[in-house]
């Protein structure tokens, strides 16, 4: 049955000539044995006959002269865009009508206060000279922080410190927001 | 000259070898795009839309490609947006326009009249997607993968879009078939 369904489907394609050798061979021995399909391949190579007489259009055949139109749009220059002509439609419709075009940009002027205040830098308090409980070896201890690095590309800064007890300056990689 | 030859041209900036082109293929693209829209009109207008855009990308274009299918391809967007753009009432085809030759066997030409308006008819209530592939295949004779170079989808779908557009046609127009057999 299944095979009998696409045999059916392939059938359309075959009129049109569309078959490989191999599909076509399969395709006639199958045909050979079904009655079914056989009507059916007769009625696709009727449709088609059907079209090709019937549509004969004398109108689609007498073409104009297109040329003197295609060139006034060459001269015209490229053509705009789906997406440029709509901006352009939306800004001479607003500009027609006054009311809109105050109310579109009191929602923009609001939108873009909202986008500066929701991305404006939050001030960070300087940890310089502030001390800190850090783990040093062999415990913790108080360092106070001698220099900073403000902020690195992933929003960390980075402190150093001095390790009196073994002699080394000591780096400290903060994220923000722990200090 | 050839075809390869006035595409060179017309990229390098040459109008007159853009001209020949439009020339040679107005005919079938006028065609086509008139059997899509029904509409003179509208199929110029598409047309003329169509080779301009051509002439603009020129520079897109492979010589991998016809420049036959490429131009189509530019040309049955165009319908097809003007198409979707249609409402359902409003299918702004001429057929008012289209008149019937009386001549010398009026009985024949009536006949051929009427079948070929139910042909159009039963054709343009098919969707855009399936409308395109039978115009390509049964008026211009396309094969499967030009077809499918022209509306940019697997040469199975172009299979299978055939199989139900002429599934769809041979209910619609099951009239004039039981006349044929």
């Amino acid at each position: 049955m299944i095979q009998h369904r696409r045999y059916r489907r392939s059938l359309s394609a075959y009129v049109d000539g569309e078959l490989s050798p191999s599909e076509s061979g399969q395709l006639e021995v199958h045909l050979a044995g079904c009655g079914e399909c056989r009507v059916q391949l007769e009625r696709l190579k009727g449709l088609q006959g059907l079209l090709r007489q019937g549509l004969k259009d004398p109108i689609a055949e007498v073409t104009p002269v297109l040329w003197p139109g295609v060139r006034a749009r060459i001269e015209g220059g490229r053509p705009i865009g789906r997406f440029t002509a709509w901006i352009r439609q939306i800004w001479e419709a607003t500009w027609e009508q006054p009311r809109v075009s105050l109310a579109g940009a009191a929602v923009i002027s609001v939108l873009l206060l909202t986008t500066v205040y929701l991305l404006r830098e939050t001030p960070v308090a300087t940890p310089l000279g502030k001390t800190i409980v850090a783990e040093l070896k062999p415990g913790t201890a108080e360092v106070v922080v001698e220099a900073v690095e403000p902020e690195l590309d992933f929003g960390a800064m980075v402190l150093t410190t001095s390790d009196e007890a073994e002699g080394l300056k000591v780096i400290w990689v903060v994220a923000r927001g722990e200090m | 000259m050839e075809e390869h030859q006035l595409v060179e041209r017309s990229r390098a900036g040459d109008v007159a070898a853009f001209e020949e082109l439009v020339k040679r293929h107005q005919g079938r693209a006028y065609a086509i795009a008139y059997r899509m829209l029904r509409n003179r009109e509208d199929a110029q207008e598409v047309a003329q839309e169509a080779f301009a855009r051509a002439y603009f990308r020129l520079a897109e274009f492979r010589g991998t490609a016809q420049f036959k299918t490429w131009l189509y391809r530019i040309l049955v967007n165009l319908a097809t947006d003007q198409l979707r753009r249609r409402r359902p009432e409003a299918p702004g085809g001429d057929a008012v326009l289209q008149q019937v030759s009386i001549g010398e066997n009026p009985g024949e030409n009536m006949e051929r009249h009427e079948l070929r308006q139910g042909i159009t008819k039963a054709i343009d209530a098919l969707p855009p997607d399936l409308k395109t592939v039978v115009l390509l295949r049964e008026f211009e004779g396309l094969s499967y993968a030009e077809i499918a170079r022209v509306i940019r989808r697997p040469v199975g779908t172009v299979m299978s879009r055939l199989f139900h557009a002429r599934r769809r046609l041979q209910a619609s127009l099951g009239v004039y078939w039981e006349g044929e057999s």
